[in-house]
């Protein structure tokens, strides 16, 4: 048998040559027999011609390797997992963005309605220099932070120092609520009876909710209602 | 087949029009909702993921689990897939995913549970075509993840180095490295385990290659 540097000086193809003609003819999934440069240095190098029965050693081994059945019911059991999340989830997208809208929604009309009610609430809490003017001498001073806090202030404080708008404007808060829970209710009967005559219905109901959110105001009194020339006419029965 | 593979004759063409058409059919039913069209998705590449994950995995359990796995996020996914693009390269990415992430789950577990369904014996005497095959399993599970994915891909699958290359987002040059490493490496376990007998005579070579 020849040895290795006579075979890599003899041969035409070396070892290195030959893995590499192989892996090519192996990637195009031919045959590697019908190749005579490599039938021919397999002939003379033993170790290339290992490699060579290697991989028909390999391949015979893939071609018979046995792949257990998939059990009953497999595709029944995906279809059951999947299709119920599936279905969900696409309808699920849509009622997602139509709950959080209503969400923002009802959040904002929340804080609107808050924020007028304690602005109009505002309106009606006695007034800083009213309260000084009938304290007596000997009342302590409101006004002094608690010793060791320097932002600590004490319930009595926060009703003197806090931000107050003049009681001019706050007049002003007040009359325009007075003034929509009047004009928009006169406004929409002007324009449902213009435009849809048909949305009358919702229009009372409208109003009905509107007048009983006044008469939920805290603080609100009835003597304290505007005129509201457009709900005197109506009342629950005309709804049905 | 998206192009940049090799010449490739004898695998099989992805991109054939009319079964591109029938999948996309298909797709798009799955995406009505259409349960009967889920059951053809699946019952047509439950083979080729169930193939891959026991070539993989080599448990029965853990690759229909993985199968299973694979086939339930291809369905709430569908609406992702690219239909510029060929399916089985993308359903293989997952089912690889999948495989993966046993692995991992399997590599934290004690030894004892993690199993191979073949215990390999100490010396083979003797080599039919089964012993062979168990042979060469046992020889899978010693490669590298990566190596024995491109190479199952590959060589049972079917697929081209370019979907491959698609499926586990590697280049197509690394991918062909991998598969001539897992042959070489595989090559060398059977050698080790005494599966290629030494002595070869050229004759008996030829006549079976």
């Amino acid at each position: 048998m020849p040895s290795a540097a006579f075979r890599e000086s003899t041969n035409p193809m070396h070892c290195r040559e030959f893995e590499s003609r192989l892996n090519d003819i192996l990637d195009d999934r031919g045959q590697p027999r019908a190749d005579a440069q490599l039938a021919a240095h397999a002939d003379a190098c033993d170790p290339c011609r290992q490699l060579l029965a290697g991989q028909q050693v390999l391949f015979a081994g893939l071609k018979h390797r046995p792949l257990p059945p998939v059990s009953a019911g497999f595709a029944g059991r995906v279809v059951a997992q999947a299709a119920p999340a599936s279905v969900v989830s696409r309808g699920s997208s849509s009622r997602m963005w139509w709950a959080l809208a209503t969400v923002v929604s009802t959040a904002s009309a929340v804080l609107l309605i808050v924020s007028l009610v304690w602005q109009a609430r505002r309106g009606n809490v006695p007034q800083p220099s009213d309260n000084l003017v009938n304290q007596t001498p000997t009342a302590p001073a409101r006004n002094h932070r608690a010793p060791g806090s320097g932002l600590a202030l004490s319930q009595g404080d926060w009703l003197i120092e806090a931000p107050r708008l003049p009681s001019r404007i706050r007049g002003g808060y007040r009359g325009t609520i007075d003034n929509l829970a009047v004009a928009l209710p006169e406004t929409v009967q002007r324009a449902g009876e213009h435009i849809a005559p048909g949305i009358r219905p919702i229009r009372i109901s409208f109003g009905v909710l509107l007048d009983a959110l006044w008469r939920t105001f805290p603080g609100s009194h009835d003597d304290e209602r505007p005129t509201r020339t457009s709900y005197h006419a109506l009342h629950l029965g005309q709804i049905a | 087949m998206s192009g940049t593979g090799p010449t490739n004759p004898q695998s099989r063409s992805h991109s054939d029009g009319g079964l591109r058409n029938d999948l996309q059919t298909l797709v798009g039913q799955c995406l009505t909702g259409d349960q009967v069209a889920m059951l053809a998705l699946v019952e047509r590449f439950r083979g080729q993921v169930f193939g891959l994950c026991y070539r993989m995995l080599g448990q029965r359990q853990d690759a229909e689990d993985a199968a299973q796995e694979t086939f339930v996020r291809v369905l709430k996914n569908l609406h992702r897939w690219d239909q510029a693009r060929d399916f089985e390269p993308w359903l293989f990415a997952i089912a690889g995913n999948r495989c993966r992430t046993a692995l991992s789950a399997r590599k934290r577990r004690p030894m004892s549970e993690a199993v191979l369904d073949i215990i390999p014996d100490k010396e083979p005497d003797h080599r039919p075509a089964q012993q062979l095959a168990e042979e060469v399993q046992l020889a899978l599970a010693t490669l590298r993840d990566e190596y024995r994915q491109a190479f199952v891909l590959f060589h049972e699958q079917e697929l081209s180095y370019a979907d491959i290359a698609a499926a586990m987002e590697v280049p197509l040059g690394t991918i062909k490295t991998w598969v001539h490493r897992a042959r070489r490496e595989l090559i060398e376990y059977l050698r080790k385990r005494g599966a290629i007998p030494e002595q070869i005579p050229l004759t008996a070579l030829r006549d079976n290659l």
